[in-house]
């Protein structure tokens, strides 16, 4: 959790990530989703709570070095590719950046590293003396990618990677990280708001709202059978493309009204503002994670008693 | 048949860059008719936007240049017009809602200074102080002016409108910017309503009631709609028929239903196979990029991205040719009905 003068971003969310899982936070603006991933990574410091990676806690006190390497095996990729790669230094050195600071090896050693990662991203070896600017949004995610990749992680963070790419590079760049994933072991956390990928992507969905996990499910179970109000009008406002598509997910239901603000979140079930389900109780009582099915978990006091 | 709202004929558009003269958009044709709402679909650099703002009047000129064709609003050529008379014709017809809220609203000026002003002015770009002062000082009009405002915030569902009327730009959030930005598109009662991805910056539920609202006013101001966009699934529950654009030239044009049940050119194709369906399949992308417009591909501009290639491709530009009534695609492969 984090607190800045009276804004809860992240209240009370606690979750498990499996090794070799592509588990994704969905959740809309406000929901906490990037500032948990950030948290996860070391990029905040969380105000309560505990981060266990493999079995460590990193979220206690550790000395510099050793939380030095245990970050170095978590990374990030950003969400806008122009933004997060420094505009003013050619590609090589931005993906040795990180090899440096943890000086990871010899000049020569770096350089053939960069080699290799450009090759595993599908980049042009001659992209390596280039500026960002020379290059599209895809191959600048790219770089970012390859940036990621270059201490060896075990675990990375995707904060909406392919959001600002048209959808013909996206798919490329999903097929990469597939591949990615599969040759290198990895573990991701994908953030997003898109639930069509987050389909065909994740392998377990977490969905926020205003600070808080309202569920968690292996992905084909949460489009399925989802429980939580927010998790149905989310599925159901996607527009879709067929009619065959029509009845793949929940049919439409109109949230009214806005997100409230984080900074005045209602007391009780944040949500219960917007909610179709709303009773007395949801008013005072904050509903707890219960399972309704294997691996399936809802923070709803109508859903649980449904059951 | 009534007269189209807006009708493009042959358009070339270039822009003028350090690299050469980039070719964007390259024989576009495109109509959108009474109480029609068209979908301009593409991806990033088609065009499409180019296009929007060549009939909205707002292309720099230089660099951008029309080197050939013909633009009606409501039948009248503006492109033939001296500048004055085409921008007052495109005052009266014409209005437009951006993608980006927070740009498109002058953050030092309420919500009612921005809704106020759009009625007094109309468009009319010729600023003089005395007139400024004048109309300001015209109680009734302005009192006039500000009740309009209000009834429109109102339809397209701004809660309190009386107290929004007096808040900044940055004192709402992205949904109610965008809303406030479709008033202000409306206030002018125009014919033809052109929204360049208003949706994109914006949550998916607050998307979902944009596309509601648009889809509600078109029904209920009389009001024609050509919607810029890249997402084919917004596409397809915002308009009737649907343009899809690939390197400045029409790939192919349908009715919204015949165009997903039934896509023909290799460009749609591909990109519907890209999008990641409910069913948890997504496609693979489509191979290499968009072709530098400086030196565009000869014959069909997609040929090298294609998997169907044939050698005709790369030397003739194929022609729009009915495949089945109401979907025409521009391909050497596609057979007509």
């Amino acid at each position: 959790m984090r607190r800045t003068g009276s804004v809860k971003a992240v209240d009370d969310v606690s979750l498990d990530i499996l090794e070799g899982e592509t588990f994704a936070l969905v959740g809309e603006s406000g929901s906490g989703k990037t500032t948990l991933g950030k948290v996860i990574v070391g990029l905040y410091e969380p105000t309560e709570g505990t981060i266990l990676f493999q079995g460590q806690d990193i979220s206690g006190k550790h000395s510099k070095v050793e939380l030095v390497e245990l970050r170095r095996a978590m990374q990030m990729v950003f969400q806008d590719p122009t933004s997060s790669l420094n505009p003013r230094r050619r590609i090589v050195d931005i993906v040795s950046d990180p090899m440096i600071v943890h000086k990871r090896s010899t000049r020569n050693g770096i350089l053939r590293k960069v080699e290799e990662l450009l090759q595993l991203v599908e980049l042009p070896q001659d992209f390596m003396y280039r500026y960002p600017h020379m290059l599209s949004g895809g191959q600048r995610q790219r770089v970012g990618i390859a940036r990621a990749l270059s201490l060896d992680p075990k675990f990375v963070v995707l904060d909406e990677p392919t959001s600002s790419l048209d959808v013909s590079v996206q798919a490329k760049i999903i097929v990469l990280l597939r591949r990615l994933q599969k040759e290198l072991g990895l573990t991701y956390l994908f953030i997003t708001h898109n639930l069509r990928l987050v389909r065909s992507f994740a392998s377990k969905v977490g969905v926020m709202y205003l600070g808080k996990l309202v569920e968690i499910s292996p992905t084909a179970d949460l489009f399925e059978n989802p429980c939580h109000p927010y998790t149905q009008a989310l599925l159901s406002e996607i527009p879709t493309l067929t009619d065959a598509e029509e009845k793949l997910k929940p049919s439409r239901i109109k949230l009214e009204g806005e997100i409230p603000s984080p900074t005045d979140a209602p007391s009780g079930c944040v949500f219960r503002t917007r909610c179709r389900f709303v009773t007395d109780m949801c008013k005072t009582e904050l509903p707890m994670q219960t399972e309704v099915s294997e691996g399936h978990v809802v923070a709803c006091h109508t859903c649980s008693r449904q059951g | 048949m009534s007269t189209p709202i807006v009708e493009i004929k042959d358009l070339h558009l270039s822009f003028a860059t350090w690299e050469g003269t980039a070719r964007v958009v390259d024989g576009v044709d495109l109509l959108v008719g009474q109480h029609e709402s068209v979908s301009v679909v593409g991806e990033t650099g088609c065009g499409k936007s180019v296009i929007a703002k060549a009939v909205a009047g707002v292309l720099p000129v230089p660099p951008a240049k029309i080197e050939k064709g013909e633009i009606y609003l409501k039948g009248k050529d503006i492109l033939s017009m001296s500048r004055k008379e085409a921008d007052r014709v495109r005052r009266k017809e014409v209005s437009m809602v951006f993608q980006d809220s927070m740009n498109a609203l002058n953050p030092v000026y309420t919500v009612g200074d921005h809704l106020v002003d759009s009625l007094l002015w109309k468009g009319d770009g010729t600023f003089r102080f005395t007139t400024y002062v004048a109309k300001k000082l015209n109680k009734a009009a302005v009192e006039k002016a500000w009740k309009d405002s209000v009834q429109m915030l109102e339809s397209v569902r701004v809660p309190s409108p009386e107290r929004i009327m007096k808040r900044y730009p940055i004192e709402l959030s992205g949904g109610m910017r965008q809303r406030v930005l479709i008033a202000m598109a409306l206030l002018g009662k125009p014919s033809l309503l052109i929204a360049d991805e208003p949706t994109t910056s914006v949550d998916v539920s607050i998307e979902a009631q944009i596309l509601d609202l648009i889809s509600d006013m078109i029904k209920r101001e009389d009001v024609a709609v050509m919607y810029i966009t890249h997402d084919l699934a917004v596409a397809k529950q915002v308009s009737n028929r649907v343009y899809v654009l690939y390197a400045g030239t029409v790939a192919e044009k349908a009715d919204s239903n015949v165009l997903f049940r039934n896509p023909a050119h290799p460009y749609t194709v591909g990109l519907m196979a890209s999008i990641p369906k409910l069913d948890g399949t997504i496609g693979e992308g489509i191979r290499e990029m968009l072709p530098d417009y400086t030196a565009p591909p000869s014959g069909c501009r997609f040929h090298p991205r294609c998997d169907k290639m044939v050698s005709v491709c790369s030397q003739d530009r194929p022609k729009l040719v009915e495949v089945e009534p109401g979907h025409w695609v521009a391909c050497h492969l596609a057979h007509g009905a």
